[in-house]
């Protein structure tokens, strides 16, 4: 007994296997730089690549997989089709292969799937409501125009019968042509679309998962097999967000969601995830189902446990065959100058690097990712020790750099901060805890010739050397500013304060935390005379400037979002002790 | 130059003198024009895929826009409201279902964007706020789920409300 998505998933686990193989063998064979002696600190490996525990992780995962295979070949060639899979820990979600075969037998539309989208976008809205509190008011929006319109609509358009008239054939809803229903359903949001317009009838209902659900969020709130169902009904999905699903989905069930999604279409080009448990075979699937289309790949900060040999995954996904460029892995643990260099030399084309928080990367390796891709990258966010004025050096070549930001690069001097003035195309710029950057450096880079005429973000973090002057000559060379944060420059004084609130005209978002010089009289003016677009002021650590007057300022404007000293935003409960009290009691 | 006029000839065979500059807010007529250069007074347009009563709206319509700013280009980031249309157009508007769908087939196939903007508006006008069953009553529609079927999702969006 065998179906085509068995066989697809058990050849693809077999090439899984192959991956594995390959990047042990070159683990195994890999020779740490010869200038790292045998006495040398056992940290420097944190830098420089696989040790024995990432070849024992390999192994591990090769026997994981194998047992996978074996068990799959051994229940296809048994003709008792319905026992489930041996109780092994791969298969944890329990799939039997008479599951797997009924699948793709599956073809008629259920109203669950509908019921499994409603859940996901109200999963989703939820998330939003947490975040930022926005569901209310929007729902309570759409009621009033709902209401409104219902209002409207039986007066005059949908009472009139049909048949009344005239001239014509009597068209019907239905007869419209699809690219003119889906102009029709643009006007509508895909929440209604899918709450009341989809399950009217089988026809909508496909027409609207097929052309209306180009992402899904795909939140714990199914379980594995509904989701498997789902997903093979969303054809135009582009991108794909897997959040919350921990440890929870087991290698095969992935392989199953992975194959739905591939038959469903052929163009998905982005996957997040977030809070879920990345392996290394979980990767190599990735790699085998979607080589031609995935783009980008996000992994987000992981809250409980996270996977630490990011060194193998970064290694498992940089693969020839892949078309990725856009990769995201900040704040995972256990990434070297290996995985790093795995990426750079194999990927045909590195459009975006974001690897905060990592601190590994070093001068070398930047020198390697500019020399090949410097007329691709236009986004790269790095960071840590290891890096030095010479890679900036590097970075000069590539001129296509969108965004770039740097942190806790305590051995930069940025000697050659001027290079950032050969990049036209620069929207954003973040050189944060630079903290031996001199005053000279800031002052080289805004001379007072270039202007930056595409910069709309500039973060300074903890650059402590900047002074009054150098934020005034930044205002003239930056005259886009949108976002602009400069803290603990603890010189700074009213002077620039007044100055940035008098000429930053398209300011929406300003930070000045720990500038404690500041005090902010000109915040009386504002939002009638200065900062008319501003959304967002932060001055935590800003000692000198009052309570009184961010509490003024925010009734006067209560859409601008406003960090005090105390980094707690200034709202309406500042003004009523009470509350506050309360709160208090809660904190204890 | 104003006044210059054309024949427009619908699919039931009528012509109608239509200004030359009112006709060219359909894009389709625009083009015909320039590529074949038919702009002798002689010349007949003919329309074989509207007929005489669409053909006759669609010129009302597009003789009261005659003088509107071209409209904006589609982006794709921007919010669609649906809540704009002009109490002119909704009163033009108000027609039986069967002659808003033509009007909607007449604007795509002579791609007079304004046109078919406002209609399809108005159709989803007529989706938003109403529940599936008022959907169906509306436009006609026949329900092809099983009840089981209705019984869960109607199960569902219960729960969603009540959260």
């Amino acid at each position: 007994m065998s179906s085509s998505l068995f066989d697809r998933i058990l050849s693809s686990s077999i090439n899984v296997k192959h991956r594995l193989e390959s990047l042990l063998n070159i683990c195994r064979i890999y020779k740490h730089p010869s200038w790292l002696s045998d006495d040398s600190c056992d940290e420097f490996y944190r830098f420089y690549g696989p040790d024995l525990s990432d070849i024992q992780e390999l192994e591990d995962s090769i026997v994981s997989i194998s047992v996978l295979i074996e068990h799959l070949q051994h229940e296809r060639n048994s003709t008792e089709t319905c026992e489930p899979f041996p109780n092994y820990p791969l298969c944890k979600n329990g799939w039997t292969l008479k599951d797997i075969e009924q699948i793709e037998k599956e073809q008629v539309l259920n109203l669950n799937i509908l019921n499994l989208i409603n859940l996901h976008s109200f999963n989703a809205c939820n998330n939003e409501l947490d975040k930022q509190q926005c569901l209310k008011s929007e729902l309570d929006n759409t009621h009033i125009i709902s209401n409104d319109r219902r209002h409207l609509n039986t007066r005059s358009l949908s009472t009139i019968p049909n048949s009344c008239l005239s001239c014509t054939t009597n068209k019907n809803l239905l007869d419209l042509p699809i690219e003119l229903l889906l102009h029709i359903f643009s006007f509508i949001s895909p929440f209604e679309l899918i709450t009341n317009l989809a399950p009217t009838c089988r026809y909508f209902a496909n027409l609207v998962l097929n052309h209306v659900y180009t992402h899904i969020d795909l939140y714990k709130a199914a379980s594995v097999f509904d989701v498997t169902r789902l997903l093979s009904y969303l054809t135009c999905l582009r991108t794909i967000a897997f959040i919350n699903w921990d440890n929870e989905v087991s290698i095969l069930a992935w392989a199953i969601w992975f194959d739905r999604i591939s038959k469903a279409t052929s163009n998905l080009h982005t996957i997040r995830f977030q809070n879920v448990y990345i392996s290394p075979i979980l990767i190599c699937f990735i790699v085998e189902y979607f080589p031609h289309c995935l783009q980008s790949i996000i992994f987000d900060y992981q809250q409980v446990k996270s996977y630490e040999r990011f060194d193998l995954i970064l290694s498992l996904l940089a693969d020839k065959t892949i078309q990725l460029k856009h990769i995201t892995a900040s704040y995972q643990t256990g990434i070297t100058n290996f995985g790093i260099l795995q990426l750079v030399n194999n990927l045909n084309m590195v459009v975006e690097l974001n690897l905060l928080y990592i601190e590994a990367i070093n001068d070398e390796t930047v020198k390697i990712l500019c020399d090949k891709h410097n007329t691709y990258l236009e986004i790269l966010k790095i960071d840590g020790a290891q890096l030095t004025d010479k890679a900036l050096e590097y970075i000069d070549c590539c001129r296509k750099l969108k965004s770039f930001m740097i942190e806790f690069c305590t051995n930069m001097i940025g000697s050659n901060f001027y290079i950032f003035q050969n990049f036209d195309n620069l929207k954003e710029l973040c050189l944060s805890k630079l903290t031996n950057a001199s005053l000279e450096s800031f002052q080289l880079l805004f001379d007072g010739k270039h202007i930056f005429r595409n910069l709309a973000l500039l973060k300074l973090g903890e650059c402590h050397s900047i002074d009054d002057n150098c934020v005034r000559s930044i205002i003239t060379m930056c005259p886009r500013l949108i976002d602009f944060m400069c803290s603990w420059a603890y010189s700074l004084t009213d002077g620039s304060f007044n100055e940035i609130a008098m000429r930053c005209q398209h300011l929406r978002r300003l930070s000045l935390v720990g500038c404690h010089q500041i005090y902010g009289r000109i915040l009386d003016y504002v939002p009638e005379k200065y900062f008319h677009h501003i959304e967002y002021l932060n001055f935590e650590q800003c000692n000198q400037i009052e309570d009184e007057l961010l509490i003024k300022l925010y009734k006067r404007k209560k859409s601008i979002s406003i960090i005090n000293y105390y980094g707690t935003s200034v709202d309406d409960d500042d003004d009523d002790d009470h509350d506050d009290d309360e709160d208090d009691l809660k904190s204890f | 130059m104003a006044g210059h006029k054309i024949k427009l000839q619908s699919s039931d065979g009528d012509t109608f003198d239509v200004e030359v500059e009112i006709a060219k807010q359909s894009a389709t007529i625009k083009t015909m024009l320039e590529d074949l250069g038919m702009d002798e007074e002689e010349d007949v347009i003919p329309l074989p895929n509207v007929n005489s009563a669409i053909l006759k709206k669609v010129i009302q319509w597009a003789t009261h826009h005659k003088d509107d700013p071209p409209p904006p280009e589609d982006d794709e980031n921007r919010e669609k409201n649906t809540n704009d249309i002009s109490s002119w157009d909704q009163d033009f508007l108000k027609v039986d279902q069967g002659t808003l769908f033509e009007l909607i087939l007449a604007a795509n196939y002579l791609d007079i964007k304004g046109l078919l903007d406002v209609t399809c508006k108005t159709v989803a006008n007529m989706i938003k706020g109403k529940t599936p069953e008022e959907i169906r009553r509306t436009f006609n529609i026949k329900n092809d789920f099983t009840p089981q079927e209705e019984e869960q999702i109607k199960k569902e969006n219960e729960w969603c409300e009540e959260k």
